[in-house]
Order: structure tokens, then sequence, then C-alpha cells
């Protein structure tokens, strides 16, 4: 890189978001401080001085930060005694995002977030003005696209040493635009279990207290009750409506552009090609209703960033319009309609005889003591454990099915909560079979299996295949990840 | 168990050498513990039967760790072929993990003091996005480290 590189600063007005940032995560002890200092020990003073220095501080550290974009990689510096300067090579961008946190919002800046896989993670360069945030980003985004081009042009005999201009993208189309009404349902949805629990656990103490205490007590009871549940529902739709409303999905041409967020908002652009695994959820009770969820994962392997890593295709769907939203944005069918494999049924026997040696050894003697005082209780114990033992361990592995189909890996699994995953072979970076001593006398062992990047969705673990066949699995995987590569699929 | 698929690939193990370090540190460790729990024994406690008592805990402990290495240098294999790089190890929970040569990303050779001393070093193998490595073959010696970073560098 050198010297003349054309370095460009933040906005100015970062330091005033950053200052209030910082003021309004840490009001508290602000506060306290300041009241602490009514006592005239002259406190404020030291507050004053101390905020001045450290808003000086924070100018400084803007005045000494910069950004450049070069033809091949966008650069970062900054540090003011540790300089430091990192560079994202254009082809190695992962994900742009722009990110608007509220407080930034309201003076019109913005956060541009530029990931790569790996586990230095991201440049997040904070804050710049709207227009030099979308000047930013697009640049960014043509850089990418061209020299994707470039690559797809040299690739080819045909055009081979010519220099033929990329062809221009055609105009993105909107795959994707959320129903506020279907985000309220799902979410009124995805709590209402919770909701049934504290409905429940509320009337049942409020009839025993109105029998043995005080109907007015048992009054106040089912009230507290009742507005915990209106709480509960109304934070978890609000949260919801907050970070997903507005909600849209576009697809140009190799890029998908994600927008959302009311207050705060996000707006995420990642190439197809660069999904790690793509996952749709079907809640106990949204799936009853038609509603799913479809998320995917990129290859960002900072620790922190999971969540970063893990983005909404869409937080809402409907089931008809899944198959035509996934197939639109990422050019593969969901997976709905693949035939999958069952695992085979020994494995069920074994792993009920695991939950028999678990009775046996840690539900069995608690209840042989409660035995003694309520005889009653032991046969009742006994058989909710067997029942729902029995139950969830059948409905789990009637669940649970692969495909290997091509050039995916296709899994289902869960019992309350469906998850139907797929993964593109060319993104299974390790295979890896695990067994504990216990599932070794079983016969059984867990398979899991890691694409680029972390969080829970990036590495799919089936649990107690047969040993033999979590073996077979592990090692057609890797021999299908081993031949298939970019390159060839390009 | 023993049962091989089809499809597995010859596998080496550990150098020799390393086994050797292992049980020396157990021997340490235990000498190290014997002295302190004789006098710590000493100190507080008069009855000579609960010092001796003590004493063939620890001697007991450290025949169950001897016996616990060896388990580990013995089920610790790993091997290489034209299409991946695969490791078996573990004593209670055994662990294989397979990464396509295509996937490696980084490779780090690790040598500590110990490992210098016997001419050893660990070769630690990165997949993309991940923050910590994937795969670490422990102890190897110089040339083994040397043939497996060339080849699969190349």
């Amino acid at each position: 890189m050198s010297d003349d590189t054309d370095w460009s600063r933040p906005h100015p007005l970062s330091v005033v978001v950053m200052v209030a940032t910082f003021l309004a995560g840490n009001a508290w002890p602000i506060v306290v401080v300041l009241v602490a200092g009514g006592g005239g020990i002259g406190f404020d003073k030291i507050a004053l001085v101390v905020g001045a220095a450290g808003v000086g501080w924070g100018a400084l550290g803007w005045y000494m930060t910069g950004y450049a974009v070069t033809p091949e990689a966008v650069w970062y510096r900054s540090g003011i005694v540790n300089r430091q300067t990192r560079s994202i090579p254009l082809g190695r961008i992962q994900q742009v995002a722009v990110a608007e946190p509220v407080l930034a919002r309201v003076v019109g800046l913005a956060v541009v977030q530029v990931a790569e896989a790996s586990a230095d993670g991201d440049i997040e360069i904070r804050y710049l003005g709207r227009s030099a945030a979308e000047a930013l980003t697009e640049r960014l985004r043509r850089h990418a696209r061209r020299r994707r081009a470039d690559a797809d042009i040299a690739d080819d005999p045909a055009t081979a040493g010519s220099s033929l201009p990329p062809p221009p993208s055609p105009p993105a189309t909107r795959l994707h635009v959320l129903r506020p009404g279907d985000l309220l349902t799902y979410q009124l949805a995805s709590v209402a279990p919770a909701l049934v629990v504290v409905m429940t656990a509320a009337v049942v103490s409020a009839v025993i207290v109105g029998l043995e205490v005080d109907p007015r007590a048992a009054a106040m009871i089912l009230l507290g009750g009742i507005v915990t549940t209106v709480v509960l529902a109304a934070v978890a739709v609000t949260g919801a409506l907050l970070q997903f409303g507005n909600f849209t999905l576009d697809c140009g041409a190799r890029s998908l552009t994600i927008d959302t967020g009311v207050l705060s908002r996000r707006q995420v652009e990642v190439r197809p090609d660069r999904i790690q695994t793509l996952t749709v959820t079907s809640g106990l009770l949204a799936r009853r209703i038609g509603l799913h969820e479809v998320r995917f994962s990129a290859a960002i392997g900072k620790a922190g960033k999971e969540q970063q890593s893990m983005v909404h295709l869409a937080p809402v769907v409907r089931t008809d319009r899944i198959a035509t939203l996934v197939r639109g944005s990422v050019e593969v069918d969901a997976g709905l309609g693949v035939d999958l494999e069952p695992v085979d049924a020994v494995t069920v026997r074994r792993v009920l005889a695991r939950a028999g040696i678990v009775y046996l050894l840690l539900v069995a003697p608690p209840s042989f003591f409660v035995v003694l005082d309520l005889p009653s209780v032991a046969p009742v114990v006994a058989a909710l454990w067997w029942g729902t033992t029995v139950w969830f361990a059948r409905a789990r592995y009637r669940r649970l099915g692969i495909s290997l189909d091509g050039d995916r890996l296709v899994l289902r699994r869960g019992v309350l909560q469906h998850h139907l995953t797929q993964v593109p072979l060319v993104n299974v970076q390790s295979v890896r079979t695990t067994a504990s001593w216990f599932q070794r006398r079983l016969g059984v062992a867990d398979l899991r299996v890691s694409t680029a990047g972390i969080g829970p969705d990036h590495s799919i673990v089936v649990p107690d295949l047969s040993a033999r066949r979590a073996d077979e699995f592990a090692r057609t995987l890797a021999r299908a990840a081993a031949d298939s590569s970019w390159e060839r699929r390009d | 168990m023993n049962e091989r698929p089809p499809d597995s690939i010859a596998t080496e193990p550990l150098p020799a050498s390393i086994l050797r370090l292992w049980r020396a540190v157990v021997v340490v460790e235990a000498a190290i513990l014997l002295a302190t729990t004789a006098v710590v024994g000493i100190v507080v406690s008069s009855s000579v039967a609960l010092v001796a008592s003590a004493g063939v805990v620890v001697l007991l402990l450290t025949a169950a760790h001897w016996w616990i290495v060896g388990l580990r240098y013995r089920n610790w294999r790993w091997g290489l072929d034209d299409r991946w790089v695969e490791q078996r190890s573990g004593v209670i929970v055994r662990t294989v993990q397979i990464v396509p040569r295509s996937r490696v990303q980084t490779l780090t050779t690790r040598t500590g003091p110990l490992d210098r001393w016997l001419g050893l070093s660990s070769i630690v193998v990165h997949t993309a996005g991940t923050a910590a490595p994937n795969l670490t073959i422990p102890h190897l010696d110089q040339d083994t480290a040397d043939r497996l970073r060339e080849e699969l560098g190349g």
C-alpha cells in the first residue's frame, strides 16, 4: 500500500455520537457521580474534567482514524497510541452491512461493517454520513462484483484474452416484504407456550391460595399473572417489531440486500454464494398457522459476532412462499420436497436403553425417598418420565432425516421446533464424530458437520446415529466436500 | 468397534518418545504429590496410618493416570491421504476428525520447550472462519511434521 492512498476520515459528528452512546450506556453511574458531587466535594468538577478529557480523547481518536478503498482491498487504520492498519482484500469480503443505530440515525450517520471469514473478523467504520456510507458500500459492492465478473470471463475459454466489459447487472427484484400482521402473529405464537405456563401457574396458585388463605390474595395473584402475561407478550412483540419492522429482501445480480429495523436500521448485503447454511425453522404453534422463519449463516469467524453471522432471509414467511423465497434468492430449492432417509430404528431402542439407565440412576432413587412420604407419587413420576422419554425419543427419530442430495446436505430435526437445514457441500469445512464411553457401549455416535464461521448455525450436530452410520456419513461427506470446490462449481 | 469401514485410511501412531514423556510427567507429578502429602501429613496430622493411606491413594491415582496415558497414546492415531487429514483420539470421549485437504486454510507448527528437547513439534490445521483450530496433531517428530506440512501446504 503506497503512501499516496486517499485516506478519508469518519464524519466529524461521530465524536458526538460516540459520546452520546457512552452516556446512554453508562447513564446511571454518571447520575450517581453527579448527585454525589452535589455534596460539595467537587465531584461534579472532576466529572466535568474527566468528561472533557474523554471528549478530547474521542476527538483525537476520530482524527487518527482513516479508511480507504484501493482496487485490491479496503483499508482501515486507527489508534492513538497503538496504531493499527487492517485490510480486507475485496475478493474476500463476505458481507457488507450498513447499520444505523438510533443515536447515529438522529444526526444522519451510519456504521459500515465489512466482514470477512477469518477470526480477525471485520472492519467497522463508525460513523459516516449517510451519503458517504452509501458511496462506500456501493463502491465495495461494485468492486466485488467486477472482480467476480473478471474471474468468470478469465475462466471462460470463449472470452479468455478478450477484454469484454462485465455484463450490466439487471435491476434488483423485491423478493420479500414483511407483513406486520404476520410478524405480530408469529411472535405471539412463539411466546404463547411461555405465556400459557405463566397463566397456568398463576391460576393454579390463585386457586390454592383462594381456597386456603384469602380470596383477595388470590385475586391479586391472578391479576399479577395477567399483567405478567401482557407485559411479556408486549415486550416480545415490540422487540420483534423494532428489529424486523420495515423488513425487505431484494435480490440483484449475485447479491442479496436485506433491510430491517425501525429505530435502529440495518442493511446487509451478501453474495448468495457466501451463504454457508440455510435453515427453515417452524415453531410448535407457528407452523400450525403456516408461518416459518428462514435464516442463513454467513462465514464470519469473529467471536462475539455470532448475531451478525446469522442473518434472516425472512423473519416470518408463509408456507407457500418458502420455496419461491429461497429459490429466488439463493438459487436452490429449500429442500422441502427432498426425500430424507430415516435413521435406523435400532438407535431408538439404544437411546431408550440409555434413558432406562438414567432413570435407574438418577430418577428412581429420589422418587424412592419420596415414596416413604407419599407412596402414590413414585408410580406417577415413573409414568411421566417414561411417557415423555419414550415419546420424545420416538418423535426425535421420526423427525430426524438426512439426505445427501447431489451437491448439498439436507437435514431435518427438532421435535417441538422443526428445523430444516441445508448445507452446500462446497461449504463443509470439517466433519467429526464423537462418542462418549457410554455412547460406545450403546454403539452410537454424534456426527458434527462444520462450515465456515462461528455460532450455532455453523456446525450441525446429528446426535446418536449408530456408530457405523455416523462413520459412513462422515466419510461420504468428507469425500463429497473434498470433491467439490468453488473452482469446479464455477 | 474395530470393524474398519472401507473408506478409512491408513493411520499412524504418535512417536513413541511422547508416551515416554507423558509417563515421565506422570512420575514427576506423582513424586511432587507424594512429597507434598508427606510434608502436609507430618505437619498437620500425627497419625502415621492416615498419612500412609493418603500416600496409597496418591499411588493408586498415579497408577490410573499411567494407565490412562497409555490408552491416550494407543487411541491417538492420525492419517493423511490424497483427500483428507484424519485424526482419531480420546479415552473417555472418542473423536474422529476429518478435514478435507482442499479446506485447509492455515497450517501452524507449534513447538513447546519439552517438544524442542525431544525434537518434536505439533501441527495445527485451521479451516475457514473458526476461531478455534480444527485439528491439532501433537508431538510429531521433525521429519513427519515437515513431511505433513509440505504435503498439506502444497
